[in-house]
């Protein structure tokens, strides 16, 4: 009987489930439209220049957006009106990023997925630059050490749009000091969509270096690598003083997208290390394909001989890359090493499939 | 005499009250976190809680290939339409029969290399590879000497060039957004080795360049049917395990995987039918034994669109060959059952396996035979039975309703009325029809084991989004 009783519940509750569902599809749906109409309700208010002047208006629309599902909808207008027309959306900008500002007090006592929420809007139509606020940035801050990767995320956003180097260093600094995992592919791509004078943030940045993780170190190079090419001399330094791996790869890469004369011995050393460091050889290999020259030919053709996959693999490549022709590379290709001569054979015919991709493209 | 078979009796009551009792638990466990996971995860999509950059993970995509001339093309086309930044094609032809390769080759422009291959897991010998000329994302096909599924994604590993790999069938649809989001997990926690993503019947969908253009229960009652049983079994049940870290299948149709920790437990197991879960239960095993953090994902949102079985024969073969892949699976791993070094991988999953998944149509064939002797001895309460069994469908019927509708509002797509009127009886064919008909066949995949070992179990296929 009890067995019956248990199975009975389970059902009643399933049912109602099934009851919830069929609610959630209709609410779902008449929300979708809720959020939808006053969308448009919004795009008709932001066309008027003197609508988000009025205080009024503001203060009737700032108590609108406390709500989640208006501030969804006031994004959904913003956009359209960013799209379709840029002019208006540039006028009416900055009143909508006080207003938005203004805000900050409410949302921050919302739970996390709607706080990560508001952070969205604030990263998406920069409220962080047009109306920076000390009590904007300390919410931002704070949501920088929540739990939830949207939070950080979509703070660390909101900072990259400020345009301001202390606050973007500042939230690093929260961000490598927390126990949190933050992949080091976000912070290097969120570092170079940071909307402000880049070469000052590499600046600031690399002094705050050696303050960082191994992680963080990592992300900020790489970010570097692919933002300026003017950091050769202390790249350099580093890359003669550093005993990380990764950072020495760091390093390495970014010489291999700005050849230095100067760094070439350096690298010409890294490509002769022993089998145990074969990751930093093998990226050495790689970067040679950017040092064109009789000696830089040689050194590669020795790493086809290594016993290294990956070194043997990188040679060959950057072999073809330097379009080194054939009385070059006779020795290996008639020579008595299969492995290195199948691996520069391939990379040779792979590099013609890839030029006609590229043709294609 | 019959005092004894009363206690026998009594003793065999006992035990399906708690056999019942736990497999109702699990169920409905399943389904209440499962709807919720996913109510979750539609909320926090529509509060703009995700991740907005192009944050990819390089992967490589491996294709096994067996005598798929019909879909291989369109597969790799929609591939090549994925909304995906970096990653590449590869094709391992495993000896087909048919022109698989041919028509590659033609649709793609491609030319044979003399590419070496590093043999880092092991696998049958290349014949011949040859790369794509005309396409944006590197697509590689290599055609190979037969020697099965597992085989052919070993030698995918092998020439797998980024750091993650994907596998997937040859007769799937990804939908455009999925890559993004299976790496989602891998880029929240560093300790993650795999990801398994979500696999959906494709019959009755219309699918272009990835995206879903119309949604609706496929005609063939069997497929709908599928359709049902996927939402219930495979996503619920994956989204509770997943809570514990304790899924023991990433479906061949659709997974990510960490290469290194792949090549570390020795790759894909070449003597199993179920070299998917095996790979998984190995990765367990050798995770936990290393003492090595680890977590094994489930992204319900990263959706594969896969071909069901149309016709009992194809469903019998596809589901036999589960069965044995799970056996040989359980069985060779058999120290880890309730083993609690193991954690709840031990104590739970694998128990829950081995008792409601590998032994169940043999405790349901028990069960029927002490019903056959009940009614010699006059001893069967008919009309309780009958009860019970009603109940038991009605049960079953609700939670597939439950699982069907919580992923239908979760994942935006519209049903008709008459396609909601169609799940409620199937469900109902299904829970007495299809899953007493899927039990006779688990409870018969031994015979012929032995032949059919290392066969890659074809269906019939068709091309995809064809109309019915």
């Amino acid at each position: 009987m009890n067995v019956q009783f248990l199975i009975g519940c389970y059902a009643v509750i399933c049912l109602s489930m099934i009851a919830y569902n069929c609610f959630c599809i209709v609410f779902f749906r008449q929300r979708d439209e809720f959020v939808a109409h006053r969308s448009a309700a919004f795009r008709q208010l932001l066309a008027d220049p003197d609508a988000l002047s009025d205080p009024a208006r503001r203060r009737r629309l700032s108590r609108r957006l406390r709500g989640a599902n208006e501030l969804l909808a006031f994004e959904d207008a913003m956009r359209a009106m960013r799209s379709a027309q840029p002019q208006t959306f540039a006028g009416c900008r900055p009143q909508a990023a006080e207003l938005l500002r203004a805000l900050v007090p409410v949302y921050a006592r919302k739970p996390a997925m709607q706080q990560a929420c508001f952070a969205h809007v604030l990263a998406e139509f920069g409220v962080p630059r047009l109306a920076p606020g000390e009590e904007l940035f300390r919410f931002l801050f704070r949501l920088l050490q929540d739990s939830s990767l949207y939070c950080r995320e979509n703070a660390m956003r909101a900072l990259y749009a400020s345009g301001r180097v202390d606050m973007v260093l500042q939230g690093l600094r929260v961000v490598d000091e927390s126990e949190t995992f933050y992949n080091m592919r976000l912070i290097t791509e969120g570092l170079l969509a940071f909307d402000g004078d880049r070469e000052a943030l590499i600046a600031a940045l690399w002094e705050a270096l050696p303050g960082f993780r191994s992680g963080t170190q990592v992300a900020v190079l790489n970010f570097i690598r692919f933002g300026s090419g003017n950091w050769a001399d202390p790249m350099l330094r580093l890359l003669r003083t550093t005993q990380d791996t990764e950072v020495t790869i760091a390093c390495l890469r970014y010489f291999g997208r700005y050849p230095s004369a100067e760094a070439l011995p350096l690298i010409r050393r890294f490509a002769q290390q022993g089998e145990e460091q074969w990751a930093v050889v093998a990226v050495a290999m790689t970067v040679l394909a950017s040092y064109p020259g009789e000696e830089t030919v040689e050194l590669l053709k020795q790493g086809l001989y290594s016993r290294n996959w990956y070194v043997r693999s990188n040679a060959a490549e950057s072999l073809s890359r330097l379009r080194a022709d054939y009385q070059q590379l006779r020795d290996v290709l008639e020579g008595p090493d299969p492995y290195a001569r199948q691996i520069l054979r391939f990379q040779l015919e792979h590099a013609m499939t890839d030029e006609e991709r590229r043709n294609a493209d | 005499m019959t005092d004894f078979f009363r206690s026998f009796l009594d003793c065999v009551n006992a035990f399906f009250i708690v056999y019942l009792v736990g497999y109702s638990t699990f169920l409905f466990l399943s389904v209440v976190v499962g709807s919720i996971d996913l109510y979750q995860s539609r909320q926090r999509a529509r509060m703009r809680n995700t991740l907005w950059q192009s944050y990819y993970v390089p992967v490589s995509i491996l294709v096994p290939a067996y005598n798929e001339e019909v879909t291989v093309v369109d597969t790799v086309r929609s591939l090549l339409a994925l909304d995906y930044k970096l990653f590449e094609i590869i094709i391992m032809d495993d000896g087909s029969k048919d022109a698989t390769s041919q028509v590659l080759i033609d649709a793609f422009d491609m030319v044979q290399v003399h590419r070496p291959i590093r043999q880092v897991v092991p696998c049958q010998p290349a014949v011949a590879v040859y790369e794509a000329k005309g396409t944006r994302v590197p697509v590689t096909l290599i055609r190979k000497r037969n020697g099965g599924k597992a085989d052919s994604l070993n030698m995918g590993i092998n020439c797998a060039r980024y750091p993650y790999f994907i596998c997937m069938d040859a007769d799937s649809v990804l939908q455009y957004d999925s890559l993004e989001r299976i790496v989602r997990p891998v880029l929240e926690d560093p300790n993650v080795v795999a990801v398994g993503g979500s696999v959906r019947p494709a019959n009755g969908v219309v699918i272009k360049d990835g995206r879903v253009k119309r949604y609706r229960l496929p005609k063939n009652i069997l497929a709908a049917m599928q359709a049902l049983e996927y939402d219930r079994s495979f996503l619920a049940a994956r989204i509770l395990f997943d809570k514990f870290n304790g899924n023991l299948i990433i479906s061949g149709a659709f997974g990510l995987f960490h290469k290194s920790t792949v090549i570390a437990v020795g790759g894909y197991d070449r003597g199993t039918m179920g070299e998917d879960m095996e790979l998984v239960v190995k990765l367990h095993e050798f995770c936990r034994a290393n003492h090595r953090p680890y977590r094994i994902r489930f992204a319900s949102d990263a959706v594969c669109w896969s071909q069901a079985p149309e016709r009992l024969r194809d469903l019998g073969k596809q589901r036999k060959r589960w069965h044995l892949g799970l056996f040989q699976c359980l069985w060779s791993h058999r120290r880890i059952l309730a083993n609690p070094s193991f954690g709840l991988v031990g104590v739970v999953s694998y128990v829950y396996f081995t008792l409601y998944e590998l032994l169940s149509p043999f405790i349901e064939l028990f069960g029927i035979v002490t019903i056959a002797l009940s009614v010699a001895m006059d001893m069967l309460n008919l009309p309780f039975m009958l009860v019970f069994f009603a109940a038991y469908a009605l049960y079953g019927m609700v939670l597939s309703l439950t699982a069907f509708f919580a992923r239908m509002y979760t994942i935006d797509l519209r049903l008709s009325a008459l396609d909601v009127l169609k799940a409620f009886l199937l469900c109902l064919f299904e829970v007495v029809f299809l899953r007493n008909y899927l039990a006779f066949i688990r409870m018969t995949a031994f015979i012929g084991y032995r032949k059919n070992r290392l066969n890659w179990g074809k269906l019939e296929r068709k091309k995809l989004n064809q109309e019915e």
